[in-house]
């Protein structure tokens, strides 16, 4: 009786393993995974999908987005890369953990073959960021140029018009001036937890964080004089009271948007895309209150606008269908009509420039984005006379972990000396890199 | 000894049948596990190489040269790596087929011990034995995404040179230290207040200040973390505030981050040590209470004289659980910072150390392993000291 009880249970265990084998049949849709970190972007993904079914009838997809936080997402992609298991078909890949990923270049697909004449229409610069040895490994989003929002109605009851700012000289009168009419704004703000504005101000002056002229052996050049100066100038300012060290360490941050929400900032400098959060997240507050216009510079002449943050999407070898899932990113990230939903959708400045000129697009009375602010994004975008690139390599994010944890917070929260502090900060960065 | 475990205790005169099907699928399931063990975590990688007749070696064996090609032994390997899971259920197929052959084996009371054993002692080798030799292994090598190459002690020259380390070090043991100095004394303090009989709803208040425990440390941190804002409306700006103080940046501060934390973790914990105090006390016999009263001992003589000796045991556990959850922090600093990075590193632990360079950093492997194992060992260090010091181990004769 036992034997036979045995024998049966065995039999179903079988049965039950040949059913699932057979149950694993291939769908008629092939089904992509992508993960991302910014919920903004999987509605764009899920709408550019539908697009694409709607253009290739006999290469059906089924994309299924994940969004996870920042950290978690870049932690399980670089684990399930370095184990060879886990990853999705595509990632979006924040630049400053690109590198990151890109150690991982051999299990991603070389993009160029897929781009075809999209390489020469998209912005060189942003490609290189996210390329290595001479393969694109992602496609980028947008060049996330700096701009300066100004407050319009707080600047004018200060009589101050922000068309005349044209240095940070200029901005820093302006911010006495607005301090002097009213005590209870200020100026700007000054970031601990990131580096926007700094980046801007030592790319004007010709500098990096990183020397990165041997590609093979970048070096860290943190105690520069662009550095003193930029620091010297933030300083300055919170001397004077009339920036504030920008709570929760820089403006896209939960609190620093709070902070922007109560309408007390007269100017925020930062990349275009940050006009999103504004639409989306401040809202109503600052509805009308901002025009966009160009960076204050030191001196004229600088370049008026680096091209910072940003996401590049990779597709990943190791997965069996990477072929249709490249083609899906080229479709999704660098067409035109990719580049015309970039902008109307998430707000950013996409990479590919023929959208740039078209009105139709960029003066869409419909558009959110032109409802929001006072002045046309693609307006100022043309008047800039240079959009800089910034170098992102394998160094480049410990020496962001530390000038964002440590760096920022002595200079602007215990207000240290910036010679000393800069002194100190490039002997550490440098032990760090063992 | 009744007579039904007589009969059970009995197999000597019934001979066991086909004893081989038992070795031979022991030896089938342990090269199965073996292959399995062989592909370090590859496995689908290396089926889909396999199947579609590509360099399956690499995973195994190294790359082959040009021209080279496996021995019998090393194609034998891969055909078994490939078919493992064929291999592991046909040995235990095997063994089950040798039980059901002999069923007595099923009643026999001198295997019965081991086979309830069984689950601790597979999920120790698999899940403690097996990843500590493999990280002590790591810690000498440098990991790369598809190689590992050995390097000695340089994983640990560069950790002690490292002064992020020191600080994350000073971390732990300072939230250990704090944490273990709050999380004793008051909830003992507690557990009296609770047991006292002129107490009223102690069940209300039993309940209040076990709630925390139940509460997830992930949004009790985030609920903290908006807490100490810095915003003027945050919580506990508004506290300062009622005390006329201005409003304060707390999580760019050494030490009121550090309160933070530690708040956190009292918060969450006060609770459960109260419980484990209560049992205690309630344990202790009436009798010797009631003695002591005919003495004429008062309040405090009884506290010192019986309450605290006779709760040594229930402090010794709490010290130990308390020593080991205060230097295997991460959780609590990561939610409350929002990430693993806080301005200079005021909230970086041990644990977060770990994980900055095993899973924020690249190729940094070998030496998040080498972290691991000096954390190890200070854990067990300082454990084994305290429990030395208060008598546990050791010096039992002298008792």
């Amino acid at each position: 009786m036992k034997k036979i009880l045995a024998m049966a249970l065995t039999v179903c265990m079988l049965l039950s393993m040949v059913s699932i084998a057979v149950a694993e049949s291939t769908p008629a849709k092939t089904k992509l995974t992508l993960w991302t970190f910014i919920s903004q972007h999987d509605k764009y993904y899920y709408s550019m999908a539908d697009a694409w079914n709607a253009d290739h009838p006999d290469q059906q997809i089924e994309l299924e987005c994940v969004t996870l936080g920042y950290d978690e997402m870049h932690n399980k992609m670089k684990v399930a890369l370095q184990s060879g298991e886990g990853a999705p078909d595509i990632c979006d890949v924040e630049v400053g953990q690109f590198p990151n990923i890109l150690a991982y270049s051999d299990h991603l697909v070389e993009l160029e073959s897929y781009m075809g004449d999209y390489m020469s229409q998209l912005v060189k610069s942003r490609l290189d960021l996210y390329s290595k040895g001479g393969h694109l490994y992602g496609i980028p989003y947008h060049i996330g140029a700096t701009v300066t929002f100004y407050n319009v109605a707080m600047l004018e009851a200060a009589g101050i018009d922000y068309k005349t700012i044209k240095t940070w000289d200029d901005w820093y009168n302006a911010g006495l001036k607005l301090k002097e009419s009213n005590p209870n704004v200020y100026m700007g703000n000054v970031e601990t937890s990131t580096q926007w504005q700094t980046a801007l101000m030592i790319t004007q002056q010709g500098s990096e964080f990183v020397d990165n002229s041997d590609e093979a052996n970048p070096k860290p050049t943190i105690n520069t004089p662009a550095m003193l100066k930029a620091i010297q100038t933030q300083q300055s300012w919170l001397k004077a009271g009339i920036a504030m060290v920008c709570p929760g360490g820089q403006v896209d941050t939960e609190e620093g948007k709070a902070w922007l929400a109560t309408n007390v900032c007269a100017s925020v400098t930062m990349p275009l895309w940050y006009m999103s959060r504004f639409t989306d997240e401040i809202g109503d507050a600052c509805k009308g209150e901002y025009a966009i216009s160009t960076c204050p510079v030191f001196e004229e002449g600088q370049s008026q606008s680096v091209g910072l943050g940003g996401t590049g999407t990779v597709v990943v070898k190791d997965n069996p269908n990477y072929d249709l899932a490249a083609q899906f990113d080229v479709y999704a990230k660098a067409t035109k009509a990719a580049a015309e939903k970039i902008w109307s959708q998430l707000g950013f400045d996409p990479c590919n420039k023929e959208v740039w000129t078209d009105t139709a697009v960029t003066h869409d009375a419909s558009n959110k984005f032109n409802q929001y602010f006072l002045t046309n994004a693609f307006d100022t975008l043309l008047s800039i006379n240079e959009i800089k690139g910034v170098a992102s390599t394998s160094i480049s994010p410990t020496i962001n972990t530390y000038l964002s944890t440590t760096l920022w917070n002595e200079v602007y929260v215990d207000m240290a000396d910036p010679a000393s502090a800069l002194e100190e900060a490039q002997t550490a960065i440098e032990d760090e890199l063992f | 000894m009744s007579t039904a475990s007589v009969r059970l205790q009995n197999p000597s005169k019934k001979k066991r049948r086909a004893l081989f099907l038992l070795f031979v699928g022991a030896a089938v399931l342990i090269l199965g596990i073996a292959a399995l063990l062989s592909l370090g975590g590859k496995g689908t990688k290396f089926d889909a190489a396999y199947d579609a007749h590509a360099d399956t070696g690499a995973y195994i064996f190294g790359t082959l040269a040009e021209g080279q090609s496996y021995n019998a032994l090393q194609s034998f390997w891969l055909l078994v790596a490939r078919s493992r899971n064929v291999w592991m259920l046909g040995g235990l197929l095997l063994m089950a087929l040798y039980v059901g052959l002999n069923p007595s084996l099923l009643y026999s009371q001198s295997i019965a011990p081991y086979v309830f054993v069984l689950p601790f002692v597979l999920t120790f080798l698999i899940f403690f034995l097996y990843p500590l030799i493999s990280t002590t292994i790591m810690s000498f090598q440098s990991i790369k995404s598809d190689s590992s190459t050995w390097v000695g002690f340089k994983n640990y020259n560069d950790l002690f040179k490292n002064d992020t380390f020191y600080t994350a070090v000073t971390n732990s043991l300072r939230y250990t230290v704090i944490t273990c100095a709050l999380l004793i004394p008051f909830p003992l303090v507690f557990a009296y207040m609770l047991n006292a009989k002129s107490m009223k709803l102690s069940g209300v208040f039993k309940a209040i200040l076990f709630i925390p425990v139940l509460s997830s440390v992930v949004v009790a941190g985030i609920v903290f973390r908006m807490m100490f804002s810095e915003l003027d409306g945050a919580l506990m700006n508004q506290v300062r505030e009622l005390f006329g103080l201005s409003p304060i940046i707390w999580l760019k501060g050494e030490w009121t981050a550090m309160f933070a934390m530690v708040l956190l973790c009292c918060w969450r914990w006060t609770g459960m040590n109260i419980l484990y105090y209560m049992a205690g006390i309630k344990s202790i016999p009436g009798e010797l209470y009631e003695a002591a009263d005919i003495d004429g001992a008062n309040a405090l003589q009884k506290f010192w004289k019986i309450g605290w000796p006779l709760l040594k045991p229930t402090t010794i556990y709490v010290l130990t659980i308390s020593i080991y959850a205060g230097l295997s922090m991460f959780t609590e600093s990561y939610m409350i910072f929002g990430n693993n990075s806080s301005p200079k590193n005021y909230g970086l632990t041990i644990v977060g150390y770990l994980y900055r360079y095993g899973f924020e950093k690249v190729d940094k492997f070998g030496f998040a392993s080498a972290v691991g194992l000096v954390l190890l060992l200070g854990a067990m260090i300082i454990n084994l000291l305290q429990l030395r010091i208060t008598g546990v181990i050791g010096k039992r004769k002298g008792d």
